[in-house]
């Protein structure tokens, strides 16, 4: 760790005694909780907590239901195609197989990395930031933090292919010739970026630079 | 942990309370939990929905794609293809299946599985479909029993379904068409049946159909049915117009059969067991085909069988019921004569039944002969000498039997009864022939001298000589009363003379007595002459007993 942090790091605001409202930023010094025990806000009345509520438990959460989501959601087909009366069921997998077959490389790879590489990684990450925030590391606080940054940007791509799924249905309708019905893979796909997406959300970033405090004190 | 010791260090002073939120539950774990439930609930969806894997030995994979082919039942999808190997000696295709389990419970011994190629679209509408879809594997289920789990495929479907029920019947075409197996069987534009079986005809004279009609229509099909190639358009331009004719879609596209049942439907006489039906062109060749059920019989004449043609009309009591099929002339090497076999056919749904027969169907003709059915040729028109075969009740015949021994039963025949009437007149002439007309003759004439012996000498004579000894004694008498009575004696004279000239009258040349004997003389040499003269007029002309004298001269 460089010193420059170390020294720096009374200057957190949480080592200030300070803390942010979430809705509109402002910087409060709080004071015991009233009757209700919550903290508000004394500009816009919301909740404030120093830190997100639960943040772990909840990303936990989010990030095994999301995990659990992910094997049906590639293993139930996505699209089942009805060309001239034979029904065929496709997976994420067997799509990105046969855009490689058919020599549409680009295509591929788009679906590859927005379905299945996207995915994984998020919940990789989110699963090793997650380790790393209870053990309360510091090892590489900084990258660490950019990939947090990324898969927060990042997460909502993988939704590409649930719109792909959703405009090819409406669009592929040509009655008795060919059809295209989104397949029960789909809802599963969908819930695992959208839970992906809370979870990233849940997750709070500072935790992990309050094990920095937590080892200095 | 983590969290209580962030919130210790958000205060400085000791003297603030630590804001410690309560340990407990949290809702957000609700989240994985559901997610948990909803994966199990699809692993053990997954897990019952997997069937046993089966492998089925086929001789070509033709049409068959791995992952793709679906196995079907009813034409429901009952399991997929998942592998096409070659066997080790790459004599056949291993084909490996996932079924579903609904049929897990019918892989037994008796399963039979089958390649359903493009002809798979016979029949139903959704057949259009199905001819693009391509190739699938058709499956017939077995009766429960031990599951096995490798079969032999067939190269056939079985002909008929286990489940449906109904009846086979044999059909003989000339040939194919577009008919394959499962075509559909119309009955009134309805489909009742489809093709289960296609042959050669083992002599290779036409082509063998096997139809299987799904009951309840199967008893519509009689002895008198007729079916038809119903594939294709018929067009007929004709003098009221065009006439188009079409089946339906489907057998339009694909080909299919009709059939109709002439008559009346209940009172037709069932189909009999291994009975061939005819199957005809078009429905027009199968209305003017009359009468499809035919039983050959042979018969053997021995006269001449001019005028009989094949074709020529088998007649009961003058009402058709067959025709004749062949003439043919046949020289016994054995015996060194001609005989001449005349096939005839006999149409006997031409002969509406009544009552209930106590015997079996083929004995009927056997009784029927000997209470004395014969065939016979007759001539039918006499300007062109047509002839017929006529069969007829002959009263008093030799009882004769039915002959198996040919290819086709013999039927015993008469002589043609032109022949049987000229021989009859033949044995009349010949009985007149017989009759002792010369000795009746001289009958007559030794008779005719008699009369003309009696009446013309002796008995005449003595007669008169018996008047003059009477005249004799007379004038003995006159002569012994002379002296007595002259005066009566001449009176008595007087008498006498008139008595004489009286008996002269009588007696005498001129006398109508002897004028009436010589009359009757002449008038029974008359009929002498009469009789002889007729006697030679019949044996010039013997016929005309029968037919009268003549006009002529």
């Amino acid at each position: 760790m460089p010193m420059t942090t170390s020294t720096e790091r009374q200057r957190t605001a949480a080592h200030a005694g300070l803390l942010s409202c979430h809705s509109c930023s402002m910087v409060i010094r709080p004071r015991l909780p009233q009757d209700d025990g919550a903290v508000r806000c004394p500009r816009c009345g919301a909740r404030l907590h120093l830190r997100k509520p639960h943040s772990i438990h909840r990303t936990w959460a989010l990030v095994i239901a999301a995990i659990i989501f992910y094997f049906p959601a590639n293993l139930l087909p996505i699209t089942v195609t009805t060309y001239l009366g034979s029904a065929q069921r496709d997976t994420i997998v067997s799509g990105v197989l046969y855009f490689m077959h058919s020599g549409s490389w680009g295509i591929a790879l788009i679906i590859f990395v927005a379905s299945i590489v996207v995915p994984i990684a998020k919940l990789a990450i989110l699963c090793g930031l997650l380790l790393s925030v209870q053990r309360q590391s510091h090892w590489r606080l900084k990258e660490r933090s950019q990939l947090y940054r990324i898969i927060e940007i990042v997460g909502r791509w993988s939704m590409l292919d649930v719109f792909v799924v959703t405009v090819m249905v409406a669009l592929v309708r040509l009655g008795y010739l060919s059809t295209i019905e989104a397949g029960p893979g789909v809802i599963y796909f969908a819930a695992v970026v959208v839970i992906t997406m809370i979870a990233a959300m849940t997750f709070d970033p500072r935790l992990m630079w309050d094990a920095l405090e937590a080892d200095d004190e | 942990m983590n969290e209580p010791s962030t919130e210790s260090g958000l205060v400085q002073s000791a003297s603030e309370p630590e804001i410690q939120s309560r340990k407990r539950f949290s809702v957000i774990w609700l989240i994985p939990m559901i997610a948990a439930l909803i994966g199990l609930w699809l692993a053990v969806k997954a897990i019952r929905e997997t069937g046993p894997t089966i492998t089925i030995v086929f001789r070509s994979a033709e049409g068959l794609v791995a992952g793709k082919t679906e196995i079907k039942y009813k034409d429901v999808t009952v399991g997929k293809v998942e592998t096409i190997k070659l066997s080790e000696d790459l004599s056949q295709v291993w084909v490996t299946a996932a079924m579903s389990p609904d049929v897990a419970g019918h892989l037994s011994q008796d399963t039979q599985f089958w390649i359903v190629r493009a002809r798979v679209a016979v029949g139903e509408v959704s057949g259009i479909s199905t001819l693009l879809s391509g190739a699938y594997i058709g499956m017939s289920p077995g009766t429960n029993g031990k599951i096995v789990y490798r079969f032999q495929g067939q190269e056939k479907p079985p002909a008929i379904s286990r489940e449906i029920e109904g009846q086979q019947f044999t059909l003989r075409a000339e040939q194919l068409g577009s008919l394959d197996i499962g075509s559909p069987v119309y009955f009134r534009q309805l489909k009742v049946g489809r093709v289960t079986n296609v042959a050669m005809a083992e002599d290779g004279s036409g082509v063998m159909l096997e139809i299987f009609i799904e009951a309840p229509y199967n008893d519509k099909v009689k002895r008198t049915s007729r079916f038809y190639n119903a594939s294709g358009l018929d067009l007929k331009i004709e003098a009221d117009g065009v006439r188009l004719d079409t089946p339906s879609l489907a057998s339009f596209l694909v080909g299919g059969i009709s059939f109709f049942t002439s008559g009346d439907l209940r009172t037709s006489p069932p189909v009999s067991e291994n009975h061939i039906f005819t199957l005809y062109d078009n429905r027009d060749a199968a209305n003017a085909a009359s009468f499809s059920y035919r039983e050959y019989y042979l018969l053997y004449f021995d006269e001449t069988v001019r005028g009989l043609s094949p074709g020529a009309p088998v007649e009961f009591h003058g009402i058709r019921i067959g025709e004749v099929i062949s003439v043919r002339l046949l020289f016994d090497q054995d015996n060194l004569n001609f005989r001449i076999p005349v096939l005839i056919a006999i149409e006997p749904d031409r002969i509406e039944l009544s009552g209930k027969l106590a015997i079996s169907e083929n004995t009927v003709l056997e009784k029927l002969v000997q209470k004395g059915l014969r065939a016979q040729q007759r001539t039918g028109n006499l300007l062109t000498g047509q002839s017929y075969v006529c069969l007829n009740f002959i009263e008093g015949t030799s009882s004769q039997q039915i002959n198996y021994d040919d290819a086709y039963p013999v039927l015993p025949t008469i002589p043609n009864a032109m022949e049987e009437i000229a021989a009859t007149a033949k044995k009349m002439v010949e009985r007149f022939n017989k009759l002792p007309l010369e000795e009746t003759l001289a009958d007559i004439r030794s008779a005719a001298l008699q009369v003309k012996a009696m009446t013309g000498s002796k008995s005449l004579e003595s007669a008169i000589s018996n008047i003059d000894q009477g005249f004799a004694r007379f004038k003995q008498v006159a002569a012994d009363f002379d002296e007595q009575t002259l005066v009566r004696i001449d009176e008595l004279l007087a008498r006498g003379d008139e008595l004489l000239i009286t008996a002269n009258s009588v007696l005498g040349e001129g006398a109508p007595a002897v004028y009436n004997l010589n009359r009757l003389l002449i008038e029974l040499q008359d009929a002498a002459r009469a009789v002889e003269a007729l006697a030679d007029y019949l044996e010039r002309h013997p016929n005309a007993i029968v037919f009268g004298r003549g006009n002529q001269e």
